[in-house]
């Protein structure tokens, strides 16, 4: 296997991670989507942790 | 205590009459024994858990335990017979275990797990970090849900749904919002086109979000599909990490979620604070790394103390000056173009740490340290005039381990690399 090679100035005679039309286009939103994702994570939490810790109680 | 007392008490004490009563608990606790063979199975001749590693300073100790080899106590081939003894030991104990299911003495192949579980928790929490694969902690999960706490079967399907969950949290990066760890591979993701990869990616973050709570769900239509796409899921990572991975979480998802299958009511009661508890401590290990200050991709400060699958893609090249006394420096290079070598500062630190230690001859050790994640520069972490004078602290901010944020100069960039 080959070394990692470190290309001192982006050079496209080098097989570099470019970003693909989609990603460059998505990129610049890219924190505003994870945002988006935390708060959709949280509200799950907190969403299941009552229906599986809190209601079954409060419908005893 | 007489002998059919200690019986009642043991199936009492661990709820082992729910093993009794159900078809899905029994398959479960076979899938669990056929994970401890995969396990143990590498064990038997991991050299890195014998006192000879410990001599030679190739072991590795987690963060919170960092004078973990002290305690090793097994010695492997060529050196000695100990670790085969001991795994041999185990795998009697295995195959009784496997017998007394078979003949369907289930109490007996429940007990006979117990020292497997036990060792197994000391090595992958106590004593070695090198066995962190995140299907350990599946495994270890299932294996205190099926051993120890009582409403196993509600807890084993619970428990499963919530890896999905908590997974997410170390998912929401660009690492998979862009995917970027799978564009930055020569060989991109399997079977699927690399013009669309934020769609493969962020497919995967709604399934194990969202999707994966309908598993818990009435046996609706949903809940097939979801359980269907988790079982191709599981075999298309396989592409990737092989067999070990989807032979641990695959049985156990298609015993709880498959044919099988049906709703599990929420129990109630002070008998599920345990299992409670147990999640919770999984949401407190997922969350450390979030809490620690810095991009934990970079700086993998707290990364391993819960689920990291495919957190990003590395590279790193690490350039060490050994200076010993009377003696000209010796210089040790090494790169790594491997995307799941997880090129942590902390591996590097404990490394020469043990150099340190044990050769007396050492004066210090410079280390410099490069490390790209996800296709993104090279930026110089770690820059240190001597290694062995720098503490590495388990729960919070090495300020030594530089990110671009706090001025990591940039070397390079690196080319697109390999999963292997």
């Amino acid at each position: 296997m080959p070394e990692s090679i470190i290309v001192p100035v982006i050079d496209s005679n080098y097989d570099l991670a470019y970003l693909s039309p989609l990603q460059a286009a998505l990129a610049p939103y890219e924190v505003w989507w994870s945002l988006g994702l935390w708060a959709v994570f949280a509200f799950l939490l907190f969403f299941q942790l009552h229906k599986y810790l809190i209601a079954p109680y409060l419908h005893a | 205590m007489n002998l059919e007392k200690l019986k009642h008490w043991y199936d009492h004490v661990f709820s082992v009459e729910e093993v009794y009563a159900s078809k899905v608990l029994k398959a479960a606790l076979g899938a669990l024994l056929f994970a401890y063979f995969l396990t143990f199975n590498v064990w038997i001749s991991e050299y890195r858990f014998t006192i000879e590693a410990v001599k030679e300073g190739v072991h590795l100790c987690w963060p919170y335990a960092q004078n973990c080899g002290d305690w090793y106590f097994l010695s492997g081939l060529p050196f000695g017979y100990t670790a085969n003894i001991f795994y041999m030991f185990l795998f009697a104990l295995m195959g009784w275990s496997a017998w007394s299911m078979l003949v369907g003495k289930w109490r007996t192949a429940h007990a006979l797990m117990w020292p497997l579980f036990i060792w197994k928790t000391v090595m992958v929490l106590w004593l070695s970090m090198t066995q962190v694969g995140n299907y350990e902690y599946y495994h270890l999960v299932f294996s205190a849900i099926l051993l120890a706490l009582p409403h196993k079967l509600f807890f084993l399907k619970f428990s499963v749904v919530w890896f999905y969950f908590l997974s997410v949290a170390a998912k929401i990066h660009p690492s998979w919002t862009l995917g970027l760890y799978f564009s930055s591979l020569k060989t991109g993701l399997p079977i699927l086109p690399d013009a669309l990869m934020p769609v493969w990616t962020n497919a995967v973050i709604f399934m194990e979000m969202v999707a994966a709570w309908w598993l818990l769900g009435p046996k609706s239509k949903w809940q097939r599909i979801v359980f269907i796409f988790f079982v191709f899921f599981h075999l298309y990572s396989g592409l990737l990490v092989n067999y070990r991975y989807p032979a641990t979480v695959l049985p156990m998802l298609f015993i709880l979620f498959g044919p099988w299958y049906t709703q599990t009511a929420i129990p109630k009661g002070w008998k599920t604070a345990f299992g409670w508890i147990l999640m919770g401590l999984l949401a407190v290990g997922q969350s450390i790394s979030h809490l620690i200050p810095g991009d934990e991709k970079s700086t993998l400060e707290g990364n391993f103390y819960g689920l990291y699958m495919f957190e990003a893609n590395h590279q790193c090249r690490e350039e060490a000056v050994i200076y010993r006394t009377d003696q000209d420096p010796e210089t040790r290079v090494k790169g790594s173009f491997q995307a799941r070598n997880r090129c942590d500062a902390y591996r590097v630190w404990f490394k020469y740490q043990q150099l340190c230690k044990l050769d007396p001859s050492v004066e210090r050790i410079a280390v410099k340290f490069d490390h790209s994640i996800n296709g993104n520069p090279f930026y110089r972490t770690v820059d240190l005039p001597n290694i062995c004078a720098v503490d590495y602290k388990p729960f919070s901010r090495n300020a030594w381990i530089k990110t671009d944020k706090d001025g990591a100069e940039l070397q390079g960039y690196p080319m697109r690399n390999y999963y292997y």
